[in-house]
């Protein structure tokens, strides 16, 4: 319940007003294991400083959610839903450095599993919830000056805590990559 | 006429698929007692006979082996028989909220029970045997005394399966035995001779081995003829289970430090277990296989073994030229010596 209010909160913080952004792209561990993944990011705070280069830095501090479905034959196949927070360094040519944080709620399926149970063996698609956590880092690259929908590229490597789990929690390494689409100019 | 051969071209094709899809590596979870046990069968399932491996460790891990081949039983082996491969609980991919109070030897033997009734009901008509090695074997022996009456396996292989404890006054005389033998082995050969007389007379002037000064002596003398039996990795071997594994490569190498509680307790439990007054109510068919320079299980414990045990029908093959790994240093040899047994 803890965490549905936490995920409730950051939502609902994503109406405040400000750059908005989508990303959306390829998610999975390993290669062979591809996945989809959907990211929105309001900014609710952001900074401008000039360089000693002349160039401009923009500082924000973005809320949103991100939300993915990642396919494995044979071990889980999983959909997650999360609340980020995001702080990212956007260069005057619109490439950017991020690094966030997500909270939320993994469910999992594990397919062609048999139960053995008092010498009875019964078979299922043995299914999972997981409370999950992924910090992660992103590097943005602009498409070019003036750009069209697709406003960019980014790359973003993560890891995924889940828990319960044997011992603690399980980890795996992740990598998203994708594009970004800005629904609202940067005030200049 | 066209069509006649159209027919036929489809029927052979049709043929030629469904070999195709009996011989495709099946791969599937058993869950017991709250974990989910990654299985991966590979080889001839037509022949109908189906070896469940059982890896050695504690903490290796089934799926590795099946994916690296140390052994090369994809050639050896995997044609003439199946090989179920999977990781035991709290290694690997094995995944779930278990807890670690059902890491212990009983569970494991119970969990390859699970997953030997799961291979019974998906492959009905199939002959089940199983072969573990090291940690491994010593959990088919349990196995057998546990589960044998069951009759799910027909028989078992063990290789260098340890069967005394060191508190086990024949586990030092068997590991004399051991020295003596290489010694004088070397000696005829005119191999490091005074080194070999010494060690000879060193063995004759110590009889108890009660010291622990002693004991890491005689372990000296053993590591001189020990083998190097790494399984030659490339790179490519780890490319392909970084990127290409089917199985999930992370979750079992970043969790070994954490897994450290649940390893030891298994392994404390191990040293305690008096397996040795188990030896002699073994009573299935059993292979014994053992490398000739096996330091850690010496082919004289594996004839201690041999001479303990219930089983009528019962093999012992001291492979040449091999230590512990020996599938790894004499991969043709003990493929030939598991495939007799069970053809005979």
């Amino acid at each position: 319940m803890k965490v549905l209010i936490i995920i409730g909160i950051v939502f609902g913080s994503t109406s405040l007003i400000g750059q908005s952004y989508w990303q959306a792209g390829y998610t999975g561990g390993n290669i062979v294991h591809p996945g989809i993944s959907l990211t929105y990011v309001q900014t609710v705070h952001q900074s401008l400083k000039l360089t000693r280069s002349g160039d401009t830095l923009h500082r924000e501090l973005g809320m949103g959610f991100n939300a993915g479905l990642v396919y494995h034959k044979n071990y889980n196949t999983s959909a997650t839903l999360l609340g980020q927070i995001s702080k990212r360094r956007v260069k005057g040519n619109g490439n950017y450095f991020a690094y966030r944080i997500g909270l939320g709620y993994m469910h999992s399926w594990v397919p062609n599993t048999y139960v053995f149970e008092r010498g009875v063996v019964k078979k299922e698609v043995t299914s999972l919830n997981y409370i999950i956590a992924e910090p992660s880092i992103e590097w943005g690259w602009s498409l070019s000056k003036s750009p069209g929908f697709i406003e960019g590229i980014y790359l973003r490597p993560k890891v995924q805590f889940s828990a319960p789990y044997f011992m603690g929690s399980n980890q795996y390494l992740m990598l998203d990559l994708g594009v970004f689409i800005n629904t609202k100019k940067t005030a200049q | 006429m066209k069509y006649i051969a159209l027919v036929l071209a489809l029927v052979v094709l049709c043929a030629s698929c469904s070999t195709d899809i009996d011989e495709k590596p099946q791969f599937f979870h058993v869950e017991v007692e709250g974990a989910l046990l990654p299985v991966l069968v590979r080889g001839s399932q037509a022949t109908e006979k189906i070896v469940l491996y059982v890896n050695g460790g504690p903490g290796g891990t089934g799926l590795d082996v099946a994916e690296l081949d140390p052994g090369n039983w994809q050639d050896y082996l995997e044609p003439d028989v199946a090989i179920a491969y999977y990781d035991q609980r709290g290694t690997g991919n094995a995944q779930c909220r278990f807890t670690q109070e059902s890491m212990t030897l009983n569970q494991y033997v119970d969990d390859i029970h699970a997953i030997l009734h799961v291979l019974y009901e998906r492959y009905p008509r199939a002959r089940l045997y199983l072969m573990g090695h090291s940690f491994g074997a010593m959990l088919c022996y349990r196995y057998m005394n546990t589960y044998g009456d069951a009759h799910l396996v027909e028989k078992y292989i063990a290789a260098s399966g340890v069967a005394t404890r060191l508190k086990d006054e024949e586990h030092w005389e068997i590991r004399k035995a051991f020295v003596r033998s290489v010694a004088n082995e070397n000696i005829t050969n005119g191999v490091d001779e005074e080194y070999w007389t010494n060690a000879l007379n060193w063995i004759a002037e110590h009889e108890e081995m009660s010291e622990i000064e002693e004991r890491a002596e005689l372990f000296q003398h053993m590591q001189k003829v020990a083998i190097e039996e790494a399984a030659e990795i490339e790179f490519k071997d780890v490319y392909n289970i970084l990127l290409f594994s089917e199985n999930n490569f992370f979750p079992y190498y970043l969790h070994l430090k954490k897994r450290q509680g649940a390893y030891n307790q298994l392994v404390d439990e191990e040293r305690q277990w008096d397996i040795k007054s188990e030896i002699p109510e073994l009573k299935f068919p059993l292979l014994l296989i053992g490398g000739a320079y096996d330091i850690s299980v010496p082919p004289q414990e594996l004839e201690w073994v041999y001479e303990q045990v219930a089983s009528t029908e019962k093999e012992l093959v001291i492979l040449p030229d091999a230590g512990h790994d020996h599938y790894i240093s004499q991969p043709e040899l003990f493929a030939n010596a598991v495939l007799t047994f069970l053809d005979d």
